[in-house]
């Protein structure tokens, strides 16, 4: 079975608790064969034989199923009409500017030029740089936050560094703006906007997301593996080179690609510090545009042709996160090494059966062996261990003592760890030092006033958490219906394979397609105008695959032999679902939401041109207002009211943090109700 | 532990009735949307403000740029457009009427220590599509030329293009930053930077850090040389609607030019062009005339 | 006081000798007063009730208990007349001496021939020649040979549990350890396999101080020549060695009133 990319691997290594191989229930488990199996053609109860299916139950059954396949396909009826409607809209770059010209390299849209290609260059080094940078310091710092570092430590850093990825992109942005730009103005002598700030900023972005998703691919590998590799007399290092890392491999590659997905889809960010300069940069330091930054520039203002010209940007981008989707999937088909298909399943009974002993066997093979036989078994014993010996005196030791390298691959990781904190830990200060002097009451609760947006900011914070709490009460629902749907009720199989896909793709699409995608649709064509609802439907669609997949994972973590309990004692399927699989995996299911939240409130480009940019209280889903990202972006890119910027930007991440608190505070709590461990 | 499911339940419920609401939305009080210039924005926010409270009808305003806000009452999003610019031909087949709000210059700015006091049009013209490149050629030092263009929403970029680029086209190297306060900033910090903005902009409370403004063939950008017509780099400021205004847009457009604003334009940086400023012109009539309508308002101010 | 009869007593240079050994985990003290020689080249068995510090005391052993945060030891633990604790000492050398197989068996996500291999090449072993002959060796002792010999490419997963478990013995085997720490090495397996387990422990005996903890009071009484009784009498107090000496002794006659109630079913 090809396995979802997006979603972190299943553990490759066994877990108590569930299927040996293939991590996840087999089908004939969780289908109990009274619904299956028999149709309901007959009522008829016998006194004192079997019942058998009661239509209603069967109905109701097979309704639930049918609702939660309809959930489950809303990704993929999302992420067709994205691909179609921004198609449909890009279709004069085809029609009149012609496919040669918008391969071209002049980006003039007032001169009438609409040739992409250095955008898609700039898009390009943008991307390649920040991962050269962010992947290995990720990586770095996940290793040394899951096996080097003390408990302590871990569980302080790794929380930093948890919250830290849900820092929303454009205070990213705003620091990057604020801080590194004159930085590296005064280091390179030009004006710091430029492929080289990007690096920086969009770096300093992906490390929490592909630290913490690496770490999530450490921790699913048992401890036993390494207690196995250290039993065996491999150092640290030794253990996490040859052991750890490869068992975590397709997690971490999985990691890396969300990382590029993000840095390639990044907008905001990298919109405040690249300087807009739509050619083939002379140098780093030199102004760049790419293509996110040049959509979110233009959109506003543009028509006709160069409107067009944007959309067709935005299926480019779309066909190159959904191909990065598809080559991982494809790369980790191609991978044998993976033991969670059915084959192997099937191989290892067919083992079983051929490795049973006889009872004959059994009888001679008893532990009381003649004296001989122990004797002989001695001798055997004695020159096999002397074989074995002899070919290991035949080991070399390194050129460089395990030792030293172990101490200094140690030493790296943990450089790599402290400098991730501590750029993270920068970027609050900054934000924190410039921000608190502006925090009062009156600037939370107050309206903005004056030439400058002077006063305080209360309708974006109103405007931010309305669109939010409108979003998930759209998709939440939906997203946990679909996960149950597949995790519960789906054949493994290519309707499954497909809607992981739909998910996968729709998770990657870059927020400012996703914008793009909204204002079309939502915006002109549903006619909801520059509104809450139409913004909220966009961050519904982004955030669904999100739910969806925690959902999924949560719902999957239940252990099965739970699941056994419920079906020994009779419930039908949907009760095993409603009564004992759902509430176990609640917290779980609760904490993800939580984080989308957290996450929804920081979206940037998808509301951009979505909710509209009007300082207003909303009251009805199709009043327009500005979230406090937008507010936030706009005092900084006006680069006059900083302060206003400052205060706002301390309150987005305040109020961030603390929807990530509190879902810290729901796993926690669960977790204690387990009674621990 | 059933009621967890339930309560999922009673969200899609919750999520059935908010689409309800948004579907009977839309019945409120007189509302008037205000799209456009980001110049503009600051006089139109208080206008607002001030609107609001006198005349209880309430106003939206943002800034999208000058651009957008045109777009905007174009396809009917937008009452009332606030624009940095004139229109273009395009736009004038459209059908809008407009009204100048205030006179603006543009000022062109460099670093304090760069020792260039003055810079004719036509260098003006060069440096901006590239062709000089370093400031010993304009009779400064041997400095390289670091260009800071606006985004080609902004108003202030359109009216520079219009009065200084002639028809040449911008170096498209140069980097392109979407405020004012952004350009002014980086224009302070680096020693090579040359940059436009508006006047108003020039002087600010909220930086510290200082930019000089060049002389433009030999005029300074005063608010004198800018009511008496002589520095070449000046603009109005203008409010669209789509056909003449009426209602409550006319209402507003009127307290905008009315004395009562006059204090705040000022307070922008702008002069503003009196109560008295001609009877709007038709849009579909060309621009000329909202310019020679506009012009007579600056004359009388 | 532990009571012993005819338990083993090492030459001080020889084999693992333990005095008064006391562990904690952080504030919890776990393991006190544990006083014993392991016979050389025997099989011990390690017996008690759940959380009685059988398990802990067999990982103080190779030092696997340093993996976990804030664990602390006292006392004497020597192998071959070194202190096993003594400041400095390479507990990833002393792991190579002391081999360990777990409770869930835990090949590494890689081939069988990779598994095998592993300790070897952390050995510093790279000529093809050399690994081949150690594989093949060492899964010929572990007994898995016959039933892996054509696909030593496969992914050490994909075996059955009780291979999978004969495979990390193989893999110990490969790089001969002097001894072998068996912690439940057979909970987790079925029967047949666990017959193979067994046998496999009588072959290798001779050569290796095996020391097996095991829950399955039959399974010590079958292997094991010495038992070690433990016993954590008290929650909240550490444990302790109650009774150690020669198994078919101990279950025939224990000396000490606990050690009885644990045989004949008393508690645990």
């Amino acid at each position: 079975m090809p396995e979802p990319i997006m979603t972190p691997p299943p553990t490759i290594v066994e877990d108590i608790n569930r299927a040996p191989d293939t991590g996840r229930v087999p089908d004939d488990l969780v289908k109990p064969p009274h619904i299956q199996d028999i149709t309901p053609n007959s009522r008829k109860s016998y006194k004192r034989g079997l019942k058998l299916v009661d239509r209603k139950t069967y109905v109701k059954e097979r309704a639930l199923e049918a609702l939660f396949l309809a959930c489950a396909f809303v990704a993929v009826l999302a992420v067709f009409l994205i691909f179609v409607f921004t198609i449909y809209r890009a279709a004069p770059v085809l029609t009149e500017i012609g496919f040669a010209e918008f391969f071209g390299l002049d980006w003039a849209p007032s001169e009438g030029s609409y040739g992409i290609v250095a955008l898609l260059l700039g898009s390009l080094l943008v991307t390649a740089g920040s991962l050269a940078l962010g992947v290995p310091l990720a990586i770095g710092c996940a290793v040394y936050l899951v096996e080097i570092a003390s408990k302590r430590v871990s569980s302080i850093v790794s929380t930093a560094v948890d919250l830290l990825a849900g820092v929303p992109s454009v205070i990213f942005g705003f620091f990057g703006l604020v801080m590194l730009r004159p930085i590296i103005a005064d280091l390179t002598g030009g004006m710091g906007f430029g492929a080289l700030t990007a690096w920086l900023v969009l770096a300093i972005m992906i490390v929490p997301t592909i630290t913490t998703l690496t770490m999530d691919a450490l921790r699913s590998i048992p401890m036993g593996v390494r207690e196995a590799s250290y039993s065996m007399g491999a150092t640290k290092w030794q253990t996490i080179y040859k052991v750890v890392l490869p068992a975590a491999k397709l997690g971490i590659v999985n990691a890396v690609v969300l990382g590029m997905g993000r840095a390639i889809g990044e907008t905001m960010a990298v919109l405040m510090v690249v300087g807009n300069a739509p050619v083939v940069p002379e140098s780093i330091s030199s102004p760049v545009s790419t293509l996110t930054s040049q959509i979110a520039l233009d959109m506003g203002y543009s028509s006709g042709l160069h409107r067009a010209a944007l959309f067709g940007m935005g299926v480019v981008l779309f066909v190159i996160s959904a191909s990065l989707v598809g080559i991982v999937r494809f790369f980790s088909r191609e991978r044998g090494e993976r033991v969670d298909s059915r084959e192997a399943e099937r191989e290892r009974e067919r083992r079983e059966r051929l490795t049973k002993a006889t009872p004959v066997e059994l009888a001679t093979e008893g532990p009381d062996l003649s004296a001989t036989q122990i004797a002989q078994a001695a001798e055997v014993q004695e020159n096999s261990r002397k074989r074995i010996k002899r070919h290991l005196q035949n080991g070399t030791s390194a050129k460089v003592s395990k030792d030293v390298t172990n101490a200094t691959m140690i030493t790296i990781f943990k450089v790599a760890g402290w400098l991730a904190t501590g750029v993270l830990a920068l970027i609050i200060a900054f934000v924190a030092w410039n921000g608190l002097p502006v925090m009062s009451l009156d600037f939370i609760f107050g309206w903005p006033e004056g030439v400058n947006a002077e006063g305080g900011i209360f309708p974006t914070i109103v405007s931010s958490l309305y669109v939010t709490a409108l979003a998930m009460l759209i998709c939440a629902p939906i997203a946990v219906l679909a996960a149950v749907y597949l995790a519960e009720y789906a054949k493994q199989g290519r309707r499954v394979a497909f809607i992981r896909y739909a998910a996968d793709t729709l998770s990657s699409v870059p927020s400012i397609v996703m914008g793009l995608f909204g204002f079309a649709l939502f915006v002109e064509a549903f006619g909801f105008g520059l509104s809450m609802l139409s913004a909220a439907l966009a961050l519904a669609l982004m955030m669904l695959p999100i739910v969806m997949r925690t959902t999924e994972e949560a719902i999957r973590a239940v252990p099965r032999y739970i699941r056994w309990g419920a079906y020994g004692l009779g419930a039908t399927k949907w009760q095993v679902v409603s009564r004992v699989v759902l509430p176990t995996a609640f917290p779980r299911i609760a904490t993800g939401i939580v984080l989308a939240i957290g996450r929804a409130v920081g979206e940037t480009a998808v509301v951009l041109y979505t909710m509209g940019q009007a300082i207003n209280l909303p009251v009805t889903p199709l009043d327009s207002g500005r979230p406090m990202t937008i507010h936030l972006y706009l005092l900084a890119n006006d680069g006059i009211n900083m302060q206003a910027a400052y205060g706002t930007a301390l309150l987005l991440m305040l109020m961030i943090l603390a929807f990530n608190l509190f879902a810290r505070y729901l796993s926690h709590k669960s977790a204690g109700k387990a009674g621990g461990k | 532990m059933a009621g967890r499911v339930k309560r999922l339940l009673a969200l899609g419920c919750a999520l059935a009735l908010a689409l309800g609401l948004a579907a009977c939305g839309g019945s409120e009080t007189a509302t008037l949307t205000v799209a456009g210039s980001t110049t503009v924005l600051p006089i139109a926010e208080i206008a607002a403000e001030d609107f609001e409270e006198e005349s209880g009808v309430h106003v939206l305003v943002s800034g999208l740029g000058s651009s957008a806000g045109i777009e905007a009452v174009i396809n009917g999003t937008a009452d009332v457009a606030t624009s940095s610019r004139d229109l273009t031909p395009d736009e004038a087949k459209e059908g809008l009427s407009q009204y100048a709000v205030a006179h603006d210059g543009i000022a062109v700015i460099v670093n304090d220590a760069n020792p260039v006091e003055d810079i004719s049009l036509d260098d003006l013209q060069a440096i901006y599509d590239g062709k000089i490149e370093n400031w010993s050629e304009v009779g400064g030092e041997d400095l390289a030329i670091q260009v800071v263009n606006r985004d080609e929403a902004s108003g202030t970029r359109e009216a520079f293009r219009t009065i200084v680029m002639r028809g040449t086209p911008f170096d498209r190297t140069a980097a392109v930053l979407p405020g004012t306060g952004q350009v002014r900033d980086v224009v302070a910090r680096t020693p090579g930077a040359i940059g436009y903005i508006s006047i108003g902009f020039v002087e600010n409370r909220f930086t510290t850090a200082t930019v000089k403004t060049l002389d433009v063939d030999g005029v300074e950008p005063t608010e004198a040389n800018l009511e008496s017509g002589a520095y070449p780099l000046s603009r109005d400021l203008y409010f669209f609607t789509k056909g003449p205004a009426q209602g409550e847009a006319l209402a507003f457009i009127d307290y905008v030019r009315s004395s009562a604003m006059d204090a705040t334009i000022r307070d922008a940086g702008y002069v503003p062009v009196g109560e008295e400023a001609a009877e709007p012109a038709e849009g579909s009539g060309g621009a000329e005339d909202a310019q020679a309508s506009t012009a007579g308002g600056g004359g009388d101010a | 006081m532990t009571a012993y009869r005819d338990a083993p007593h090492n030459d001080p240079k020889q084999g693992i000798h333990v005095e008064n050994f006391d562990f904690w985990y952080g504030e919890f003290h776990a393991l006190t007063g544990v006083t014993l020689d392991l016979a050389q080249n025997k099989i011990t068995s390690f017996i008690g009730p759940s959380g009685c510090g059988k398990s802990t005391f067999l990982r103080c052993i190779n030092r696997m208990n340093d993996l976990i945060d804030g664990t602390r030891t006292a006392g004497t633990m020597q192998l071959d007349g070194n202190e096993i604790y003594a400041e400095g000492v390479d507990p990833v050398d002393l792991r190579r001496r002391v081999g360990m197989i777990f409770q869930q068996p835990n090949p590494f996500p890689k081939s069988i021939y990779e598994n095998v291999a592993f300790g070897p090449r952390l050995q510093g072993v790279t000529a093809k020649s050399d690994l081949d002959a150690i594989v093949e060796e060492s899964l010929k002792r572990a007994n898995l040979w016959k039933e892996v010999s054509n696909q030593l490419n496969k992914n050490g997963l994909a075996l059955s549990g009780g291979q999978q478990q004969r495979l990390c013995i193989a893999r110990v085997l490969a790089v001969q350890p002097d001894v072998l720490l068996m912690d439940e090495p057979c909970s987790a397996i079925d029967p047949t396999s666990v017959q193979k387990v067994e046998d496999l422990m009588y072959e290798l005996a001779p050569e290796m101080t095996i020391i097996i903890v095991t829950h399955n009071m039959q399974q010590a009484a079958r292997v094991s020549d010495y038992m070690a009784f433990f016993l954590q009498e008290h929650a909240g107090e550490p444990a302790t060695l109650i009774e150690y000496g020669v198994t078919g002794e101990i279950f025939s006659a224990p000396q000490d009133q606990r050690t009885e109630d644990y045989i004949t079913g008393r508690f645990g």
